[in-house]
């Protein structure tokens, strides 16, 4: 009798002290820049938490949710060391924030989990506004892994101090961004203003590009319109005579028309912006998040930035062609770790509410992933953010395939032979060293095209 | 003598007791990795960590991969000049001299070039980065500028170079410390009978100085070649093998293989080659301080 | 210094000729600049709005310093990791005491069958390059639970400078005369109660050594740290200024400075009050 009025006693306590205890549930999240501004990727999952604790708690609730994690501003190799290797060891993240071409090595090597339930669930609330063809750029063998966070657009910033000095009248300038739309104004075009400008001594030099492996490049191959990957097959595609086209342009930047330094390719990303907001450089291929990167890190002031760059698509390489951008959309995804991934899920939504993915546009100079971002007044009085918009017509993604993403192969084989030719060496032998090597990485998965 | 008997059977085994955690982190940290990486050298293990085994595949792309002569001339270069430069060469003469002056400040300057190896590498390495930076704002350019002559961009026209430097102002105190206290060990007499003869400086260091610690200097000489070859740490801080490979050497190439392209089967058939050629000098190193033990000039600092 | 070796740079300096002495000094302060003119740039940066021609600083300020009072994009709280390297120095400076103190004994006071081999493991495993093992590494702290963790990094760290250590310490022990040894076992000690009360005091120069080297090679591990430890929780000094170097190289000098100077606080202490264990410390060195 003693000992059954005891643990009644103690299932009391327990009781009564449970009904009041707060379950704290910690989700992980770890996310990338990497460039500085970008950091509400992280902080809107706090703010998503913190909100959802609010409905938690006027309902009663006796769960808590806590965001915990990171936002990594080093380079792109480093955080997803620290993501293969954090799933690998079992680390407890639940949510991680990167670039959508992941999204397919990660998940075959089944890293993440598919979302596709959760987004039927909130479709009506949160993702019926999303931009329909972000949605593509989510998917791997026809399901959902990630949400979009926010998505960019590629200009080329043409310096306008340059312009002016060429002779350039106001009107001008503001006209050339249509006459690109439309076909009348070429890369060609760009490429002899720069050289114009760089001999008068206007600038030093006529045309940047990144300066390290990247998804800017496949820009060249779309203009040039080369197509280098089959989805459906999932093979790549070889353009022979393409390929020497888009090779000969970068031989020529460096060794004919001298407009680009040989010494571009493995610059320091820093010393390429610091050369860019000091007017050295007529046109450089950036993204629309430089805007706030060169205000943030750099110190320009908006104003001071509209005075001296004007944003354009890649013009098109035949007169009356199409311009090009592209667009490396970001995406929430949620890890096959996460205990929680029903919360996960449920933080990712209420992180996707307008306001604060618009805030996080406005301070990283990123583009609205949802109609309902484009709503609030500060979109429209946003120049990078409009100009920005406006190029999207013309923009395409990197495939979604797991032969694709940072560090996969072919990107570095593309930019091995960029930076090749821009060296000196033939286009023709680069060209054929680039097939060698792919054709060695990928037995029979290469098709060629003469 | 009484308790010693009684103690015996315990005596025998508290050598080794005392002896157990070291031979655990050994076998943890030095043993089982070499064990574990012969394995992996022969699978296909990448991003899904699969133990896929493909035989000889990795070790046949080894010359087939179109990066491997860069990296094994930059490895070359990396190694030698360092060496020959800083480790060996600024090591020695900086000893010569810190040992010619007062002891005081001769031991001064040596503490001076002991500061780049206990500063935390993260921060020697933005030393460099600041000395080479290619803008007005770099050491190297404001020296530049004030002999009149135009700024330089190290990290693209010569990055080797960086690299040398960076690694070498760290490398030489290690031979100038070992040098020194031999130089130091030397009995006087000999510079006296020398200086009698009217020997100079120059005379006195080829005739009596180096060959007397020619064993400090061959075993200085192994042991910071194998040191260079399997260091990488102040090139991926400071130019992370680039531009473009430029300055990647085996052991960063190694480290990226397996770290940043996730390509860990084959990036373990790399490290073998190093774990062969570790293996290899460290019985090298054995021999030479054997012999010096022998030979009556045992290593001192 | 030996009264002869005093004798003998007295000797030398008597008989060279002023022009010589000069000429070394010259050498050296030319060969040494780079190093002085670096470290001193290092510490007026951080503490100056800019510099003028890259070296003369235009003004004093405090505001690279706010990483110690406000959150920095990227960053977590500076005061948190700090804490962290303070841990990961002590630990690796504690475990590698403890062992090397243990087996320094065992293989300077006791006859043992292998004793000559593992001696010679030890010097071998000196030199190994166990950094380009790191994928094997991976594996086995995947296995021990001992990624992300502090403690896999100091088990690490310890690890590659304990054949070091253990060496060193043997020397010292070494040198203690076996009299008094003898004399401890007469008055009735065990032979751990002899190590513990008679010998570890005689060899506490050696530990005093080994435990300023240790911190300092915890204290700046970096290599380890950036590769196995993934949540920020666990960063320490070293990954805080890598990443404020990603984000910041060639930007902002200012900030990387002052962080750095943070940094290597206990290294500049260390040089001006404990000039004479630096010199101590190249045994530390050895490791290349």
């Amino acid at each position: 009798m003693k000992k059954f009025l005891i643990v009644a006693l103690l299932l009391g306590v327990l009781l009564i002290g449970s009904a009041f205890a707060i379950r704290t549930i910690t989700i992980t999240a770890w996310t990338v820049g990497p460039d500085i501004p970008s950091v509400n990727r992280f902080d809107n999952l706090t703010v998503a938490a913190s909100r959802l604790n609010l409905m938690l708690e006027t309902v009663g609730s006796d769960i808590r949710v806590k965001v915990k994690g990171f936002f990594d501003t080093v380079n792109w190799s480093d955080y997803l060391k620290k993501v293969v290797f954090g799933l690998q060891s079992g680390q407890p993240v639940d949510i991680l924030c990167t670039g959508h071409d992941l999204i397919a090595s990660w998940a075959k090597a089944g890293y993440l989990i598919p979302m596709d339930k959760y987004v039927k669930e909130y479709w009506n609330s949160t993702y019926s506004a999303i931009i329909p063809s972000l949605w593509k750029a989510m998917k791997y063998n026809g399901k959902i892994y990630g949400v979009p966070q926010d998505t960019e657009a590629r200009p080329v910033f043409v310096n306008k101090i340059a312009l002016r000095k060429l002779g350039w009248t106001e009107s001008q300038i503001d006209a050339l961004p249509q006459k690109v739309y439309d076909g009348q104004f070429t890369l060609s075009d760009l490429i002899q203003l720069g050289k114009e400008a760089q001999s008068k001594g206007y600038v030093e030099w006529g045309f940047y590009h990144r300066p390290v492996v990247g998804v800017d490049f496949f820009e060249l191959l779309n203009d040039y319109g080369v197509k280098f990957y089959d989805s459906q097959q999932q093979k790549f595609i070889f353009d022979k005579a393409g390929m020497k086209k888009v090779l000969t342009f970068f031989y020529d930047l460096t060794n004919v028309w001298k407009v680009t330094p040989k010494t571009l390719t493995g610059s320091p990303w820093n010393s390429i912006h610091r050369e860019v907001t000091s007017g050295k450089v007529f046109a450089f291929m950036g993204g629309t998040w430089n805007w706030a990167e060169w205000q943030k890190v750099w110190h320009k002031t908006n104003k001071e930035l509209k005075n001296m760059f004007l944003p354009i698509p890649l013009p098109a390489v035949e007169k009356g062609g199409r311009p090009v951008t592209l667009s490396h959309p970001f995406a929430y995804m949620i890890t096959k770790n996460s205990k929680h991934p029903a919360i996960a899920a449920l933080i990712i939504t209420l992180a996707t509410a307008p306001d604060l993915n618009f805030k996080h546009d406005l301070a990283s100079g990123h583009l609205p992933v949802a109609y309902t971002e484009m709503g609030y007044p500060e979109y429209t009085k946003n120049y990078i953010m409009v100009q920005g918009t406006k190029m999207l017509p013309f923009t395409s993604f990197v495939p979604n395939s797991p032969d694709f993403g940072y560090t996969t192969q072919y990107n570095a084989v593309l930019f091995n032979a960029i930076s090749a030719v821009e060296s000196g060496e033939s286009v023709n032998s680069v060209t054929n060293q680039m097939l060698a090597r792919l054709q060695g990485l990928y037995p029979g998965r290469v098709i060629v095209e003469k | 003598m009484v308790e010693k008997t009684k103690l015996r059977p315990f005596n025998k085994a508290l050598p080794w007791i005392l002896l157990l955690p070291l031979v655990i982190l050994v076998l943890m940290f030095y043993i089982l990795p070499i064990v574990i990486t012969m394995p992996l050298s022969f699978t296909s293990m990448g991003l899904s960590f699969k133990w896929l085994f493909v035989g000889l595949e990795n070790f046949r792309n080894i010359p087939r991969d179109p990066i491997i002569p860069q990296i094994i001339g930059n490895t070359f270069i990396y190694v030698f000049f360092t060496l020959i430069v800083f480790n060996f060469g600024m090591a020695v003469l900086l000893s010569l001299l810190t040992t010619s002056i007062s002891d005081r400040w001769g031991g001064f300057f040596r503490t001076l070039w002991m500061l780049p190896r206990i500063t935390p590498s993260v921060v020697y390495g933005l030393l460099w980065l600041w000395i080479f930076d290619p803008s007005k704002n770099g050491l190297l350019n404001i020296i530049l500028s004030v002999l009149g002559m135009p700024s330089q961009d190290m990290f693209h026209h010569n990055p080797m170079l960086l690299i040398v430097f960076a690694n070498g102002f760290v490398g030489a105190s290690m031979g100038m410390m070992v040098f020194s206290a031999a130089i130091k060990a030397i009995p006087i007499e000999y510079y006296r009978a020398a200086m009698v003869d009217g020997a100079g400086w120059f005379t006195m260091v080829r005739k009596i100085t180096l060959p007397l610690i020619r064993w400090h200097l061959l075993f200085i000489t192994a042991y910071e070649t194998l040191s260079l070859f399997t260091s990488y740490q102040y090139i991926l801080i400071i130019t992370n093998g680039g531009p473009v490979n430029r300055t990647n050497v085996w052991a960063l190439y190694t480290y990226q293989t397996a770290f940043s392209d996730f390509k860990f089967g084959y990036g373990a058939a790399l490290s073998l080659v190093l774990v062969v050629v570790g293996v290899i000098a460290g019985l090298l190193y054995i021999h030479n301080i054997h012999v010096e033990s022998t030979s009556g000039n045992a290593l001192e600092i | 210094m030996t009264k002869g070796e005093y004798y003998k740079i007295g000797f030398l300096q008597r008989n060279s000729s002023k022009i010589f002495n000069v000429t070394v000094y010259a050498l050296l302060i030319v060969l040494s600049s780079p190093i002085v003119l670096a470290y001193a740039w290092l510490f007026l940066r951080s503490f100056s709005t800019g510099m003028a021609h890259g070296f003369i600083p235009t003004g004093l300020t405090f505001s690279n310093w706010r990483f110690m009072w406000e959150q920095i994009s990227g960053l977590p709280n500076v005061w948190h990791v700090t804490f962290n390297t303070f841990i990961l120095g002590g630990s690796v400076a504690g475990v590698v005491l403890l062992v090397s103190s243990m087996s320094g004994f065992a293989l300077s006071r006791f006859a043992f069958k292998g004793q000559g081999k593992l001696l010679l493991l030890l010097l071998m495993l000196h030199a190994f390059p166990t950094v380009s093992l790191m994928v094997a590494i991976f594996y086995i702290l995947r296995m021990t639970h001992l990624l992300n963790s502090l403690l896999g990094v100091i088990l690490l760290r310890a690890s590659m400078d304990i054949p070091w250590a253990t060496w060193i310490i043997k020397g010292f022990y070494d040198g203690i005369p076996r009299e008094i040894e003898w004399a401890g076992a007469i008055d009735g000690y065990s032979r751990i109660s002899i190590w513990r009360k008679v010998l570890l005091p005689m060899v506490k120069p050696g530990l005093i050594v080994i435990a300023v080297f240790e911190f300092l090679s915890g204290w700046s591990e970096f290599i380890f740290i950036t590769t196995f430890i993934f949540s920020n929780k666990w960063w320490t000094l070293s990954q805080y200024t890598y990443t404020a170097l990603g984000g910041y190289r060639f930007a902002d000098y200012g900030l990387l400075t002052a962080i750095s100077v943070w940094y290597i606080l206990p290294v500049t202490i260390l040089f001006i009050f404990a000039n004479k264990y630096m010199t101590q410390m190249s045994l530390g060195g050895i490791k290349g």
